[in-house]
């Protein structure tokens, strides 16, 4: 299992499915986050 | 990635899907098939470009990549895939979070 160096996720911040605004940094210090970039949800 | 969704949860572990369609079709296929994470559409793949995700050169379209960011924020693992089906097994990623978790904890 290879864990990565330690690198500053760079910050966003857009609006969701919902309307909801997300920022990613507003997960520091609670939250861990899996990005997931797919094609063709849609 | 729907099925295990409460194993993430429990590791807290928020997912955030981000694809490349616009807002709308976006969000109505996420609401016709009640996804119970986060879904963004980027249709001018704003935060793909952000983290890197692959193009594919020959086709229209892009890679999956998948990206693991712990609680202060640093990104821990990344894996951009080679072909559409090229994602990380759940099982692995949920070992890497216990991982995470008991690293922050301590």
């Amino acid at each position: 299992m290879k864990i990565e160096e330690w690198l500053e996720a760079p910050d966003f911040s857009a609006t969701d499915s919902e309307g909801r605004l997300v920022k990613l940094s507003d997960y520091k210090g609670s939250k861990n986050v899996l990005l997931v970039f797919n094609r063709g949800f849609g | 990635m729907r099925q295990d969704y409460q194993e993430f949860v429990d590791r807290d572990t928020e997912i955030i899907a981000i694809g490349p369609e616009d807002k709308e079709t976006f969000a109505r296929w996420w609401r016709e098939h009640e996804m119970p994470f986060t879904g963004i559409g980027d249709p001018q793949h704003l935060i793909a470009d952000l983290y890197g995700q692959q193009k594919k050169l020959t086709k229209l379209g892009r890679m999956p990549a998948t990206l693991i960011v712990d609680k202060n924020g640093d990104i821990r693992f990344k894996h951009f895939g080679q072909s559409m089906s090229d994602i990380p097994e759940n099982p692995r990623l949920l070992s890497m979070l216990d991982k995470l978790n008991e690293e922050f904890q301590s």
